[in-house]
């Protein structure tokens, strides 16, 4: 990915439907929806992303 | 049409079966199942009695859509007021016995009183009787179905039964159907226990009716249609609940060593690639195949085996067969918060918990409370006869097995997490609700989920309310107490009450349930009057526990919850805001401060 990437973009690339996420962490923290396009990654961060799940 | 219209009163103290016919009111009010029992429970007996007492009633009661070919409709549940809880108990199960009983001409089945010796109750279609059941009390679920299906000369009969921990009415006995699915929670099995009640065994020919095929087809047919190809009904194929182990350490919301810490650094030796790993000396994996309920095309359930070396089933044949494996709940229960990453040691305490029918989340949080006392000193290896310490994969199997059978010191981990606690002086370590034990999410990561244990009518819970979605993206608590409210009224008539299965939730929504009811029901049926349903449910399930002396003091989570931070994931450093949202719910209900439902709000939904 080019620097300054966003979540948003990461995902774009990955080809992973915003809508259907539940939980997205960046290293140890929650990154609501809202926040992918600004949230910026660097060098060296773990993206998670958890599809919808809920129940047990 | 839908009800079979048609109730069977059992007095076991008298030794009588009555058929009588179902009260249509309270139908249309109270929909079926959860909502429908609730009512008739309330009408049967005095919600201040001893949940162990013969006045107590207990109730198994399907829904209008049980048994027809509406996606996922084999669901059915045991109402009573719980052994854990003291406030009223439904527990939901699966499987195909809710199905045979509605399909033998039966919405719901009433036992009344305590039968002078052990019995169980026997379905075939029109025609019912107790029969004695003395030689097979003493004896687990494993044991007695086939034994009940040979004596009776039909394999194809569907058992509903307690273990021996239901027969010493431990406080989270529940009752299993099929092996390996269970009406879980709040002790609804040692009620029956203490009833001298068995087993409930049926055979229905009858079939079923709705009242406008067309319409209901039509319905069911869309219903499929979006079910079939939903992502989350993969998931559901392919991993059960299980995959829910990953998403709660990561974020940091798994209750770990009762609730010490939020996140278990052995799950991997537990997790969903786990169970696909070949491991130990034989290369056991652990998953097999997928199981699914009447009428149900997801097939969550899991089939799992044990390494025939391992400790635990080493020269015990009858566990070395595949049977009921990891779900989420208890892999959390069973695993990261007894601090034991053994996949063997998890799946053999789940084998265990089914064959003698105990709640393996209660289990858990029991087992659980008790390492936590055993590694204070209060209590000893004297006492215990292991070692109890958190993660000691020998002191879960030892004291699941003792627990199953009511013996030793799992007799004393029978007591559930609040009374064992009390009873050592360290009350403050039982991570329950009520007395009840939490599910697998901590709620100080996981805000709507407090607000959500703490107003549960059952006691701590996990499926009263939806928070999941909400929690996992904020911890702002604007909009939680709404999200919470809506969501206790939604499921308490389309999951609980209709006769489907939760587990639709993702892919099926409120106004195709709605088209469902109405295409089976005479009335008309909407998402509107689903939610005044549930609506009407949950305030008179709050009505009966007030009526059992509680109240707003018991709308409340443990001490740990609400003073000791978080100690690590995204969520670390957060408690539980209870205080912060309890009031706007209250409000939001129609409730004044203390809890209890306003008379306004009551006439409104019919209750005054």
């Amino acid at each position: 990915m080019p620097d300054g990437a966003s979540v948003a973009d990461v995902m774009a690339r990955l080809d992973v439907a915003r809508e259907t996420l539940t939980m997205t962490l960046v290293n140890d923290t929650a990154v609501r929806p809202a926040l992918h396009d600004s949230h910026i990654m660097v060098d060296g961060d773990v993206l998670t992303v958890f599809p919808p799940i809920e129940g047990g | 049409m839908g009800w079979t219209g048609k109730i069977l009163r059992v007095n076991l103290t008298e030794g009588t079966c009555k058929n009588e016919p179902l009260n249509k009111d309270w139908a249309e009010q109270f929909l079926g199942q959860r909502g429908l029992a609730s009512k008739y429970l309330m009408e049967s007996m005095d919600p201040a009695v001893d949940a162990l007492d013969p006045a107590n009633v207990l109730i198994f009661a399907t829904g209008p859509l049980t048994s027809t070919m509406a996606p996922t409709a084999g669901r059915y549940s045991v109402i009573t007021k719980g052994a854990l809880t003291n406030a009223i108990a439904c527990s939901n199960s699966g499987g195909k016995v809710g199905a045979e009983i509605k399909l033998a001409g039966w919405d719901m089945v009433i036992f009344e009183g305590r039968s002078p010796k052990p019995v169980y109750l026997w379905i075939d279609d029109d025609h019912v009787e107790l029969r004695d059941a003395s030689h097979l009390w003493g004896r687990s679920v494993w044991d007695i179905e086939p034994a009940i299906k040979n004596e009776l000369g039909d394999p194809s009969i569907k058992v509903a039964s307690i273990g021996r921990s239901g027969e010493k009415m431990v406080r989270f006995a529940c009752v299993v159907n099929e092996l390996h699915r269970a009406a879980g929670r709040s002790g609804v099995g040692a009620v029956m226990g203490s009833k001298n009640l068995k087993a409930i065994a049926a055979r229905g020919a009858g079939g079923v009716t709705v009242n406008d095929p067309k319409k209901f087809m039509a319905a069911v047919a869309h219903a499929k249609s979006t079910l079939q190809p939903h992502p989350v009904r993969q998931r559901f194929i392919k991993m059960g609940t299980h995959a829910m182990l990953d998403v709660t350490h990561n974020f940091g919301s798994l209750p770990t060593r009762n609730d010490r810490d939020v996140q278990f650094e052995g799950v991997d030796k537990l997790n969903v690639a786990a169970s696909h790993n070949p491991h130990g000396p034989n290369g056991t994996v652990n998953l097999i195949t997928n199981k699914a309920c009447f009428a149900c095309t997801i097939a969550c359930g899991r089939i799992a085996q044990i390494d025939p070396d391992h400790f635990s089933i080493k020269n015990k044949p009858q566990y070395h067969t595949a049977s009921g494996g990891l779900e989420y709940e208890n892999v959390f229960a069973l695993g990261a918060m007894v601090g034991v990453d053994d996949i063997d040691a998890v799946t053999f305490a789940n084998f265990v918990c089914n064959e003698d029918g105990m709640d393996t989340i209660s289990f858990g949080g029991s087992l659980a409370a008790a390492m936590e006392l055993y590694e204070e000193g209060a209590i000893t290896k004297e006492q215990t006869g292991v070692n109890l310490s958190f993660g000691s994969a020998e002191g879960l199997v030892k004291m699941v097995e003792e627990c199953a059978k009511g013996e030793g010191f799992g007799a004393e981990i029978g007591l559930g997490a609040q009374r064992l606690c009390e009873k050592y002086g360290r009350p403050e370590l039982a991570m329950t609700v009520k007395g009840q034990e939490f599910a697998g999410y901590d709620p100080r990561a996981m805000q709507g989920m407090a607000l959500a244990y703490a107003t549960s009518n059952r006691g701590a819970c996990h499926l009263r309310a939806s928070p999941f979605a909400t929690d996992f993206q904020t911890s702002d608590l604007e909009g939680k107490a709404e999200i919470v409210k809506t969501t206790q009224d939604e499921r308490a008539a389309m999951f609980d009450s209709a006769g489907v299965c939760a587990f639709i939730a993702a892919a099926v929504n409120i106004d195709q349930i709605a088209a469902m009811l109405d295409g089976a029901l005479e009335s008309e049926w909407t998402a509107d009057r689903i939610r005044e349903t549930g609506e009407r449910i949950w305030n008179l399930e709050r009505l009966f526990n007030n009526a059992a002396g509680m109240g707003r003091k018991d709308d409340t989570l443990p001490d740990r919850m609400l003073h000791t931070p978080a100690p690590s994931g995204t969520q670390k450093g957060m408690v539980a805001k209870l205080d912060e949202m309890l009031p706007e719910y209250y409000e939001m209900r129609g409730w004044d401060e203390e809890g209890q439902p306003r008379g306004q709000t009551l006439s409104r939904l019919g209750l005054a």
